[in-house]
């Protein structure tokens, strides 16, 4: 998480040199709907599950911070980094 | 660099922007500090509810994904709002800054909606120490989030009137890094405190 980080903040032009377009970046969909489809995954480990307590704690926790991962992506995006450094992220 | 600010967005255009860019995230900074006070007190006191009842027995799934999923939909549509912004299309802008408000303002009824259930099931702030520190942590995002909204509905108003300018669109720009901040410190309030609170 860190090292995405500072690869972000590394690449970040400070949103200079921005090249308008009209289509919605699909990065940007694509970490919304993976947001959402970790959230029902963490929800059907937390209810749904036959896993002990501390497994579900930690797998939960686990998809808590790939989700905010993916919003910094998303972030990334909205402050126009580099597609480069947005495709390096690996999401 | 000249050239590059002459070529930049509205909102970095002149260094009084950048700079409030630059001190909104110091403030994001601190408000990172304030909520991991809160997560810390809420770890603490989890429970620790006396005679009221358990988390587990008032937690609702179903209502607390609908919110999860609100206020994830309200961070999409926000960042569709500043790529409008970006493309210079006022009315697309507004629209989604619209769908967004409408969704946020959708996340804080449910919100209120849950708060007066669990009370009148016994689950007040002063019945034990973890449900205040659960209506303190919740509450507080709730209360951001209601400054919020009416924050986007000022500069709504702003946006009609004047347009987008260096102005509104640095001070849209810098609500949308407010609500993407909510956005994930609620993917950690809906993690820790709602799930764990329904397993544990």
């Amino acid at each position: 998480m860190d090292f995405y980080l500072y690869k972000c903040l590394l690449d970040w032009d400070g949103g200079l040199n921005v090249k308008p377009n009209k289509r919605i970046p699909t990065q940007h969909i694509i970490g919304f709907v993976l947001s959402l489809v970790l959230t029902i995954i963490a929800a059907w480990t937390a209810v749904g599950s036959d896993l002990s307590t501390n497994w579900i704690i930690t797998i939960i926790m686990a998809l808590a911070i790939i989700q905010a991962g993916i919003q910094l992506v998303m972030l990334c995006i909205s402050l126009n980094l580099k597609a480069k450094t947005v495709t390096s992220l690996g999401i | 660099m000249e050239s590059n600010v002459k070529n930049a967005p509205l909102e970095y255009q002149t260094e009084h922007s950048q700079m409030s860019i630059l001190g909104f995230w110091i403030f994001l900074a601190a408000e990172v500090v304030l909520f991991s006070t809160l997560f810390a007190t809420y770890a603490v006191l989890f429970g620790r509810t006396a005679d009221a009842p358990l988390p587990s027995e008032l937690f609702e799934i179903d209502i607390v994904l609908i919110m999860t999923f609100l206020l994830l939909t309200s961070s999409f549509t926000c960042g569709i709002a500043i790529h409008q912004m970006r493309h210079g299309s006022k009315k697309g802008l507004i629209t989604w800054l619209i769908i967004t408000l409408v969704l946020g303002l959708g996340f804080l009824g449910f919100e209120i909606y849950e708060f007066v259930h669990y009370t009148h099931e016994g689950a007040t702030l002063p019945s034990s120490a973890y449900w205040s520190s659960f209506y303190v942590l919740a509450g507080t995002h709730g209360l951001h989030v209601t400054l919020g909204i009416g924050w986007a509905i000022l500069l709504l108003i702003q946006l009609v009137k004047k347009g987008i300018t260096n102005v509104t669109s640095r001070k849209v720009f810098i609500i949308s890094l407010y609500w993407h901040f909510l956005d994930v410190i609620w993917i950690f309030i809906f993690t820790s405190v709602y799930l764990i609170g329904m397993v544990v």
